[in-house]
């Protein structure tokens, strides 16, 4: 479908922004900008996806509304395997994302994969935050295109 | 499973509100970074030029839309390029007696469908991004752009009537040959 292209067209367009465009920026400057844009968006998106649907039993269910639902509407499939400690740490794998899956597997350029996944760590982040749950997203690549997402809640 | 799967919403819309919404946070982000609202226009635009070098060839592979005799040919092009890639279909008109100017005129425009700009940023032209696609993806040298003023006056209209929000008219006038500046 081809507005899916213009998706992806966006955020190559918001990364290439963040790191190149204008002044030089750190790093770590960049990356928590990609990261604030995925906030916002995942902050309202969320709010429109779920307005129909009825309340979560818990922080397991919401969870499996994010690898189920929410992927398949925004990477147009499901996250293939959530593991949790029960402890409040959740770990999302997908073996092929869709950021990455533009990119040449091998090592030459994983260097430059985290910063695709930035923006999804925020639009993750964003979504569980109005869905109740306040976390840290963190995201690790070893092998491209699969990469992992780590939510860790936070309580108290 | 506790739950069924509750996509009722229409996939397509959904995949369109996405953008919209990302749109729209790349652009809170730019007003942010640069303190001159023309700035932002400037880059936005850059980034729609990027865009478009991409879009041509996705189109091209895609549409599989044949070669374009004279601008009339490429008109018809870009409203297709449009229905395919924005899901709106706009009107084209306005030919100059020359043939070589028209306008492309969007009756509803996606990229603002939850956007009401705050009174500081009443420059700033939102939805400049389809300015800058079009030059690369029709390969003429043409120069876009959205006029401000008619954006301004649609906006404050919209501004005084809430119920029309979904009425957000914007306006490309595409003219040729003067790219060159």
């Amino acid at each position: 479908m081809a507005e899916e292209a213009m998706f992806d067209f966006i955020h190559m367009e918001a990364v290439s922004y963040v790191f190149q465009g204008g002044e030089k920026l750190a790093e770590d400057e960049a990356v928590s900008k990609l990261e604030h844009m995925g906030f916002a968006t995942g902050y309202r998106l969320v709010e429109r996806l779920t307005r129909e649907s009825g309340r979560y039993k818990d922080e397991l269910d919401i969870m499996k509304y994010i690898c189920k639902d929410l992927w398949v509407t925004v990477y147009k499939k499901q996250i293939d395997n959530l593991r949790t400690n029960h402890q409040g740490v959740y770990v999302l794998h997908d073996n092929r994302f869709r950021f990455l899956s533009h990119m040449a597997t091998g090592k030459q350029y994983l260097q430059y994969a985290p910063r695709y996944l930035a923006f999804t760590c925020g639009l993750v982040r964003g979504c569980l935050a109005n869905l109740g749950v306040t976390c840290v997203v963190t995201a690790e690549v070893t092998q491209l295109p699969a990469c992992k997402f780590q939510i860790q809640v936070q309580r108290g | 499973m506790s739950r069924q799967s509750m996509r009722s919403n229409d996939p397509k819309k959904v995949s369109g509100e996405l953008f919209t919404l990302t749109y729209g946070s790349l652009v809170a982000q730019l007003l942010k970074d640069y303190e001159n609202v023309d700035d932002v226009n400037r880059q936005l635009e850059r980034m729609g030029y990027n865009i478009g070098m991409r879009l041509i060839e996705d189109f091209l592979a895609r549409a599989n839309p044949g070669r374009c005799y004279d601008l009339r040919d490429t008109a018809d092009k870009i409203q297709q390029a449009f229905k395919l890639y924005l899901g709106v279909s706009p009107s084209i008109g306005s030919w100059s007696p020359g043939g070589d100017e028209f306008s492309v005129v969007l009756e509803t425009n996606p990229l603002a469908e939850f956007v009401e700009l705050p009174d500081h940023c009443l420059s700033l032209r939102y939805s400049n991004i389809l300015a800058g696609v079009i030059p690369p993806i029709s390969h003429l040298r043409i120069l876009a752009h959205l006029p401000r003023e008619r954006w301004k006056s649609l906006l404050t209209g919209l501004r005084k009537d809430i119920e029309c929000s979904s009425i957000v008219y914007s306006h490309l006038e595409v003219e040729k040959g003067m790219f060159n500046e």
